[in-house]
């Protein structure tokens, strides 16, 4: 990198990057450049986005949700059944986005007073809620809930979104600013980064640390649940996988979007870069033919790319202000 | 008397270990009470219970005269009770100012350039200079330092403890904390100050109180003891000190010509002999940790050449200086030496395993027990019991085994960074004799030390560095530590 190269932030580098990810699609696929590639881009961007903000905030306090995935497919499960219920859509959204809450504290409360290292209480969270899904379908693989869309909100924003664009595209945006005022410009983001940088010393000072990590739990959780329900609106139904995998793709965006694997640090931006580009290659490569496990390679191969690319910069950038400094 | 803080019979057990046995501690109003001791005496037990960092098994506290219940670190605060500890203790990927303000953020929305004024106006009041929008992360182990000091007394305290909070401080930055400490102490605030360095008590304090082994040795007026009946009290028995001898040394072993490891070193240059105990004295921060580490290949040579038992050599990782025959002991026994969570064993045969590994890597259990066994012996570590896990030592013997993995690669050349820094007299002392006795060994040792006394007494030469460069050449001998003093505080008014 030249003199330009290290004069730029990681976020802008990943902005580049996605610029020359659309350039090249753009100009290799056909199809690429038209309203229904960006629809799905800006779909998996969405869904994806949402998680990965509650990842974003989860991790600048210190932990790791490895839950959201079965989150979101748990709350895509409790939506159908619900609507099969015949339950109005406020009943199904405050049950949805109340489970992912509820969940969130869980995750939160084994944490700090079971004192369970972050990535194995997910984890078991993550299996357990995913046998609850399956269990309630009673094995079957999928669920039909036609018309679930059907209800007074995403009738509204999809009249007034263009074609091209997601519907719940605001969403996302929404999470994604309020995201990044609470990291950056609050009381509550200061304590989160300081219980992410280093827990003695922000209980050493008065810090609730274990309340604030119970609350990066509960946002997560809630913001999963809700990238769930959208999904079910999306695909008009339920599959007991819906959501798998998630859980890695919105960490692996979190530490490529500049985040510190210690805790401490989360760039929003950052994050919502990451993602961006993930959902470029998923819609570029899928567009190209390529059979599925291709698929899953070049993302693979891209993904650990990016990621190489992030601990190099962040590195150079790091010894770069140091030698500055000290002259 | 209407005590500030009284601490009444307070036990603690860490795994059914008794580290404070029925300990009483009073503290006035506008007065320094030093605590010594030790290490594993059971002061910083001590303090972190008064912060609320520990809970206590038993006892009782009073603040002010009110029985004080559940003790945490929140309570605490409530109550004017601040600590600053030990090791900095922030987080590293925030900035200075974000890590003043954590905790007394005025509200739930911040104003960044209202949190920046606020932190510089706090660190102005403590009389230290520095950039408040940097992180932490960017800051030297002393600067971190300030910034715990700063943070401390921006809250509103009337209990301040202390844990060594000046062994990372430079004697200006110290002068100007003792400053600090005296403005507190008018203004009516209680000092807890936990020391290694004798002399601070008797600069400071109006109190001292000796802890051994977990119990209160006895509380006197500082005006009416003398520096021997504290380290009588302190190690229970009057100290024999380590006998240093200078050998006549041999051969050039290392050569240095202008190397520099920008930009904490310029161009440095010296030779050490066969059996030497090599000196290299100065202020916290001129530069003796970078040099120590660009010797060990731990940063690469940004200029000048080395030469190791006359061949020229250019490290570019620490094995390859191993190779040579050099081993590096850090002065950040935690962060740069020892794995806390792993036992005395593991930890003492890490750097040396080659030499007591068969065919294919496979440990040969004989050899490996015989390794760490002579080891303990040799560095007499306390207990001995290999299988222990390294953080339950305490700070002296930790370092001891930092050093006792370093003696187990049969290095040539040793090099030594701060190796006294947070360790008590007694084991100091000890220190003191075996690296004497390394040196009659033959082996040749390379010392770095913002201590002038210990560097003086120890070395055959001392070499004074200031700002990065070597400034002078000094006979290792405790009188020149005037003339030293003098050489390196030089110019740091300009």
């Amino acid at each position: 990198m030249g003199r330009v190269g290290r004069a730029l932030t990681w976020e802008a580098w990943l902005l580049i990057i996605n610029v020359a990810v659309i350039a090249l699609f753009a100009n290799m696929v056909v199809g690429f450049a038209q309203s229904p590639a960006v629809l799905n881009v800006s779909r998996a961007l969405t869904i994806l986005g949402i998680i990965a903000v509650g990842q974003s905030l989860v991790m600048a306090a210190g932990g790791v949700d490895l839950s959201v995935g079965s989150i979101f497919g748990f709350a895509a499960v409790l939506l159908a059944i619900l609507y099969k219920l015949g339950y109005g859509f406020g009943i199904m959204l405050l049950a949805g986005v109340g489970a992912g809450c509820f969940i969130g504290i869980i995750n939160g409360l084994s944490v700090t007073k079971l004192g369970f290292k972050p990535f194995i209480a997910t984890f078991a969270m993550m299996i357990a809620l995913r046998a609850i899904a399956y269990f309630t379908m009673k094995g079957t693989i999928g669920l039909a809930a036609q018309g679930v869309t059907g209800t007074v909100w995403t009738d509204l924003v999809r009249v007034q979104s263009p074609l091209w664009l997601y519907p719940s595209f605001f969403i996302l945006l929404v999470a994604a600013v309020g995201g990044w005022w609470l990291l950056n410009n609050t009381r509550f983001g200061s304590w989160a980064r300081g219980t992410g940088g280093n827990l003695n010393a922000a209980r050493a000072v008065g810090v609730p640390v274990d309340r604030v990590r119970i609350i990066t739990y509960v946002a997560s959780g809630a913001l999963a649940a809700v990238a769930g329900m959208l999904n079910v609106g999306d695909i008009q139904g339920v599959r007991t996988f819906d959501g798998a995998g998630m859980e890695l793709l919105s960490l692996a965006a979190v530490i490529i979007g500049g985040a510190s694997l210690a805790g401490g640090s989360a760039s929003i931006l950052g994050t919502l870069l990451a993602v961006l580009l993930i959902s470029l290659v998923k819609v570029g490569v899928s567009l190209m033919g390529i059979a599925l496990w291709y698929q899953q390679i070049i993302t693979g191969a891209v993904l650990l790319a990016a990621l190489v690319l992030t601990r190099l910069s962040l590195r150079r950038g790091i010894a770069r202000t140091e030698k500055e400094l000290t002259k | 008397m209407n005590y500030m803080v009284q601490m009444k019979d307070v036990c603690k057990d860490f795994s059914d270990v008794r580290v404070l046995d029925c300990v009483d501690l009073q503290i006035e109003p506008g007065t320094v009470h030093a605590l010594v001791g030790e290490n594993g005496a059971g002061k910083s037990t001590l303090c972190k219970i008064l912060a609320g960092f520990y809970p206590r098994d038993g006892g009782e506290i009073l603040v002010s005269g009110q029985r004080v219940g559940k003790l945490d670190s929140r309570r605490a605060l409530e109550l004017g009770i601040s600590m600053i500890y030990q090791e900095p203790n922030l987080a590293p990927l925030m900035t200075v100012a974000e890590n003043i303000m954590l905790g007394q953020e005025p509200g739930f929305v911040i104003n960044a350039n209202q949190s920046f004024r606020r932190a510089e106006e706090i660190l102005a009041t403590a009389g230290f200079d520095l950039n408040v929008r940097l992180p932490v992360s960017h800051l030297t182990a002393h600067e971190k330092q300030l910034v715990e000091i700063a943070k401390a007394i921006s809250l509103d305290t009337r209990v301040l403890i202390m844990d060594e909070a000046t062994a990372a401080l430079s004697a200006v930055e110290k002068e100007h904390l003792f400053t600090v400490i005296r403005k507190l102490k008018e203004q009516g605030v209680g000092v807890i100050y936990v020391t290694h360095i004798l002399p601070e008590v008797f600069e400071l304090a109006e109190w001292v109180t000796v802890l051994r082994n977990g119990e209160n040795i006895g509380t006197r007026k500082v005006s009416e003891v003398t520096t021997d009946e504290v380290i009588e009290m302190m190690v229970g028995h009057k100290l024999t000190k380590a006998t240093v001898e200078h050998r006549q040394t041999g051969m050039e072993v290392l050569r240095l010509e202008n190397v520099s490891n920008l930009p904490e070193v310029h161009g440095v240059s010296l030779s050490l002999f066969q059996g030497e105990i090599l000196g290299i004295g100065g202020l916290a921060g001129s530069g003796q940790r970078e040099l120590a580490r660009v010797i060990f290949g731990a940063d690469r040579m940004d200029a000048g050449e080395m030469y190791v038992f006359g061949e020229k050599v250019d490290f570019k990782s620490p094995s390859d200086a191993m190779n040579c025959g050099i081993s590096l002991v850090p002065r950040d026994r935690k962060g740069e030496s020892l794995v806390p969570e792993m036992s005395l064993g593991h930890n003492v045969e890490m750097a040396s395993l080659p030499t007591i590994t068969k065919l294919l890597g496979i440990i040969d259990p004989s050899q490996e027990r015989a390794m760490i066994r002579n080891q303990i012996q040799q560095l007499d570590i306390v207990p001995p019991m290999s299988g222990k896990v390294m953080e339950e030592f305490s700070g002296g013997n930790q370092q001891k085994a930092a050093i006792a993995k370093w003696l187990a690669t049969k290095p040539k050349i040793l090099i030594l960074d701060e190796p006294t820094v947070g360790v008590d007299i007694r084991t100091r002392e000890y220190l003191y004799g075996t690296l004497s006795e390394l040196a009659k060994e033959g082996i040749s040792l390379l010392l770095t030390s913002s201590d002038l006394k210990e560097v003086l007494r120890l070395s055959n030469r001392v070499l004074l560095m200031r700002k990065g460069r070597f400034v002078n050449e000094l006979p290792g001998d405790p009188a020149m530590e005037n003339e030293a003093l003098r050489i390196i505080t030089l110019g740091e008014e300009e």
